[in-house]
């Protein structure tokens, strides 16, 4: 059985254990939409937990029993207490357990969160199962991600830079372009495609444009160095103003990959290639 | 009265009070609010003592009418990611003496650029961002309720346009709103003032360079706006680039009726015949989008600020080069930008300027300058006070200083195309970044920490008690005005 169905499975299970079959997708939902998801003890209705948070009857006071999923800065733990602002204060009295299902709203003395949604549950059984599931649930999101990244993207392919230089698009504008601090400083990488994966299948190499500017609006895009290999998820560049590039004297369609998850390691190739037939 | 009988009204009595719903405890009070004399706090919350970004280029707006509600934004993330759909504001209670992150505005993660502007009356938050994603993609944003957990709403969008920086007021009940941003749509005079005299509902671009331009102009626009709707703004009109190097006037327009007149911003005329009054003419200006001034990118620092009572008195700082170093200068109108003073202040190796005058005309000057060389290179912010336009400096205080070289820059602008400064209910208030590494000598007015700090051994932890990176952090300043 392969390890995609095994996780499914796995969480078909843990979702069968809690609330039935028939919510798997919509735990689903609630896991996609949120950052910090933790098993939770409603202790007040229209209370907050710390100065900051505008109180309402919707806000609660939320003991945290376990925590499944915060990003790494936030550090919730058990035993700390939270505010959550309902959805639907009416659906909790206090002592009420549930997990919650929550974005981050006012990090302050303490943290607010915003609910997603919420699932009843009597007792914290299964931690370390649930923390499992909801790991699991967190690379399949990945894994969606990646696969609607490809999906959307131009092409996709593995190759080996070849070369790095300055941009060509002197070549091809006119106007003189703007001046500011958000200028991207283009370069242009030459890849040598050594398999599609999507795409083209035409060309051997293909010009890559990047950013080399540090500007807070560029600095997370990734750069390209000789000799980089990968598998590079690529756009026809709608970023620079010309989507063309000159190559050995040729005109060419330039490319953009400006998201770090656009440049995945060589060895994810035949992973991605299964992504994207949706296996 | 038998026990038989009694026993039952007990029983039910007991049972009536065990069901009674324990009431729900009240608010934590507020902390205090900051003591009146000159203080200085880190705006990182303490739930995210973990946090290591470079959390550069903040900026401040204050309520209209309770004075200790305020909203401040720099490039801080949403500590819930990159994939995150909105972007954080800082939110004080108390008038700077505590600060909490909050998720409402509408960009992924973080924004390119972000100002912001409550109104004159009923607290409306206005904000001018750049969008992310998005290239060059301008939003002006508002919210009725900046402490409610509602994403802002956006008013107005439009590529192609940088440094949005926005000023508001307040005129019969309605909103009136002007965004500095350099249109390169409008190029090549692409310094604008978009105007808003109905809440945001309806814009004007109102094109204020009037001269033959390089191609461009700078991307520093500054609206500054008097209690009598006097308009002033500032921008660097680019007259030639080469090789990175600007020839720049500094100019300065005017408009005295709120920007509402047929032909806004031409109410000042220059020598020439055209509007605008240039303060300064072909000034020449390094544009470097480098680490350059102590990991500092340099070019673009400006700053107009009206004394809100007499719109006749304005003042503008900006810098450019002085025997190849970059400085910052400070010069005075007093007659409505018809002529200028000669350089007030003349501060070397320094950026960010950042001026505000009171309503009885004490002017402050924030600003951020590296001394020392090398290895031993630092970052000064002062603040400086002064009663007579800088005949006297009757007040310099060193708000921060910490090594230039270290942390390590992530991204540009290091510290920030600017930091602000206000003037309201008898303090300047003001915002900056520099390193938050907790030594006590590093900030000589005393500093407030809300994140996890050691300044015993200077070290940053999380809740855990684990070391923190050193990083860049925004932090807040309020000083008592000169009296």
């Amino acid at each position: 059985m392969k390890r995609s169905k095994q996780i499914a499975g796995t969480l078909v299970l843990f979702l069968m254990l809690t609330a039935g079959s028939s919510q798997a997708q919509d735990r689903a939902a609630l896991l996609q939409s949120s950052d910090i998801v933790f098993n939770g003890t409603v202790l007040f209705v229209g209370a907050v937990s710390f100065y900051g948070v505008p109180a309402s009857d919707n806000t609660m006071m939320v003991r945290v029993d376990a925590v499944y999923d915060q990003p790494a800065s936030v550090m919730l733990a058990p035993g700390d207490t939270v505010t959550v602002q309902a959805v639907d204060p009416t659906a909790f009295r206090r002592n009420m357990r549930a997990m919650f299902y929550t974005q981050g709203w006012i990090f302050g003395e303490g943290v607010a969160v915003r609910e997603v949604g919420h699932e009843v549950n009597a007792e914290n059984a299964g931690v370390a199962q649930a923390q499992d599931t909801v790991s699991q649930f967190r690379q399949q999101q990945q894994d969606a991600q990646l696969r609607a990244r490809m999906m959307a993207a131009d092409m996709v392919m593995v190759g080996q830079v070849v070369s790095v230089g300055p941009s060509t698009l002197a070549a091809f504008q006119t106007d003189p372009q703007p001046i500011s601090e958000h200028t991207p400083n283009w370069r242009e990488a030459v890849i040598q495609v050594e398999e599609w994966i999507k795409g083209n299948q035409g060309d051997q190499r293909i010009v890559m444009r990047f950013p080399t500017s540090l500007d807070v609006q560029w600095y997370d895009a990734p750069r390209f160095t000789e000799g980089q290999e990968g598998v590079f998820i690529c756009n026809r560049d709608q970023v620079s103003g010309t989507p063309f590039a000159m190559l050995s004297g040729e005109q060419k369609i330039a490319y953009t990959a400006l998201s770090p998850q656009d440049i995945q390691p060589r060895d994810q190739a035949d992973r991605m290639k299964a992504l994207l037939a949706g296996q | 009265m038998r026990l038989s009988s009694v026993f039952p009204l007990f029983v039910l009595t007991a049972g009536l009070l065990s069901c009674t719903p324990t009431p729900p405890p009240p608010p934590p009070p507020p902390p205090p609010p900051p003591p009146n004399t000159i203080t200085v706090v880190n705006m990182i919350p303490r739930s995210l003592s973990a946090e290591t970004g470079q959390d550069s280029e903040p900026f401040l707006a204050l309520h209209p009418t309770d004075t200790l509600l305020m909203a401040a934004s720099a490039f801080t993330r949403n500590p819930g990611g990159a994939a995150s759909t909105t972007a954080p504001i800082f939110v004080s209670n108390n008038g700077g003496a505590n600060w909490t992150l909050q998720n409402i505005v509408p960009s992924q993660s973080m924004t390119g650029d972000i100002t912001q502007a409550f109104d004159r009356d009923g607290g409306d938050l206005y904000a001018g961002i750049l969008r992310r994603p998005g290239n060059l993609l301008l939003n002006a944003l508002v919210t009725p309720d900046f402490l409610a957990p509602t994403t802002m709403a956006v008013l107005d969008a439009r590529n192609q346009v940088d440094q949005p920086f926005v000023q508001a007021t307040s005129v019969g009940g309605t909103d009136r709103l002007y965004v500095g941003n350099n249109d390169f749509a409008a190029g090549p005079r692409s310094a604008t003032v978009d105007v808003s005299l109905d809440g945001g509902v309806t814009w004007t671009s109102a094109r204020i360079e009037a001269r033959n331009t390089s191609g461009q102009d700078g991307p520093s626009i500054r609206p500054t706006v008097a209690d009598d709707n006097t308009v002033y703004a500032a921008f660097f009109g680019w007259r030639r680039f080469v090789g990175g190097t600007i020839t720049s006037d500094i100019v300065v327009v005017r408009d005295d009726n709120g920007g509402a007149g047929t032909t806004p911003f031409q109410a000042l005329v220059g020598t020439d015949g055209q509007p605008g009054r240039r303060v300064v003419q072909n000034r020449t200006i390094r544009f470097s989008n480098a680490p350059t001034l102590g990991q500092e990118r340099i070019g673009s620092t400006l700053s107009a600020a009206v004394q809100p009572t007499n719109s006749d008195v304005v003042y503008v700082g900006w810098a450019d080069e002085v025997n190849n170093v970059y400085t910052i200068h400070v010069r005075r109108s007093v007659d409505r930008g018809m002529t200028w003073s000669a350089d007030l202040r003349t501060i070397p190796n320094a950026t960010n300027v950042a001026l505000a005058v009171t309503d009885n005309g004490t002017v402050g000057l924030l600003y951020q300058q590296v001394t020392g060389s090398g290895a031993a290179s630092r970052w000064e912010t002062h603040l400086e006070q002064s009663r007579d336009g800088f005949t006297t400096i009757h007040q310099d205080v060193v708000l921060a200083d910490v090594p230039a070289n270290t942390p390590a820059v992530q991204f540009l602008p290091y510290l920030g195309d600017y930091a602000y400064l206000l003037a309201a209910n008898g303090q300047f208030h003001g915002v900056f970044s520099a390193s938050n590494l907790p030594a006590t000598p590093h900030f000589p007015e005393g500093v407030t920490y809300q994140r996890i700090a050691d300044f015993n051994t200077g070290t940053l932890q999380d809740r855990n008690g684990a070391t923190v990176a050193v990083s860049i952090d925004p932090f807040y300043v309020r000083a008592p005005v000169l009296q």
